[in-house]
């Protein structure tokens, strides 16, 4: 249906459950994330549903912020199933926070861009 | 104004860029969690929709994530056969604004009903700001 990868939905969540089937659903999907505190450890899961031709990907996502070089938080290889146009990932990752900031989620498939989402954490009272 | 002399309208472009704004996530799934916290619960994610027979009506729910700069914004979702290129919904118009914050989203979340007269690929067309902003395919699938 498609001649390239397209990545129908990114976010993050508390977490990723699945049914029998594998059908996800995700709990707790977040645009910011807000701490009292810092520093601070945080886990979430990050969901990635990819529509493409049947083949293997393979999927990294990269943290990136201002006064760091950006960390691979997840690499793998995507398997599209012929009977199929589209698969998903879903990571849980834990993440360290030194400060308040802006942070960007980038996602490479096959080692090309193909995303990026700006991301806040702030302090709050 | 001397006689003779006609006003011209100012070529000049505003020295305030206009908002923009652009999609950055859709989902279709079956049941909405709206949480207090203000975050969201997708049940049942699928980018495919399954049926034993058709003409068949289905039930779920479609969230739009947008992003972009401070301002008012307005999204116009709409479904078409990719095939005709018929139209299969009366289009979805939302408006909405975006806050002066250095990364700010807005989630739309719509309940669907949708009448599917047999197998082909679909795609959701999503126009922000009167521009298609981004095109979702998917399929309609006949299972035995």
């Amino acid at each position: 249906m498609l001649d390239k990868p397209q990545v129908n939905v990114f976010v993050l969540c508390d977490r990723v459950v699945r049914d029998q089937r594998g059908k996800p659903s995700l709990l707790g999907v977040f645009n910011l994330l807000n701490f009292p505190a810092f520093p601070v450890t945080f886990s979430f899961f990050l969901f990635a549903q990819i529509t493409a031709p049947p083949g293997d990907y393979r999927i990294a996502v990269h943290l990136a912020s201002d006064e760091a070089f950006p960390q691979k938080l997840f690499e793998g290889t995507l398997t599209i199933p012929k009977e199929s146009d589209g698969a998903d990932i879903a990571p849980n990752v834990t993440m360290p926070f030194d400060h308040p900031g802006l942070f960007e989620f980038r996602l490479y498939i096959n080692d090309a861009p193909v995303l990026t989402r700006p991301f806040q954490v702030r302090q709050v009272a | 104004m001397p006689k003779g002399k006609t006003l011209k309208a100012s070529t000049r472009k505003s020295a305030i860029p206009k908002p923009t704004a652009r999609v950055v996530t859709m989902a279709m799934y079956d049941y909405h969690i709206a949480e207090d916290t203000g975050k969201h619960g997708l049940v049942g994610i699928f980018d495919t929709f399954w049926s034993k027979q058709f003409p068949t009506r289905v039930a779920f729910y479609l969230y739009v994530k947008s992003t972009g700069t401070p301002g008012r914004h307005s999204a116009q979702i709409e479904l078409k056969d990719k095939t005709s290129g018929k139209h299969l919904i009366e289009p979805l118009t939302y408006e909405f604004s975006l806050p002066d914050k250095p990364v700010a989203y807005i989630d739309l979340v719509s309940q669907m009903s949708l009448d599917l007269a047999g197998p082909g690929v679909l795609e959701w067309q999503v126009y922000v700001d009167g521009k298609l902003s981004e095109a979702y395919p998917f399929q309609v699938v006949k299972v035995d």
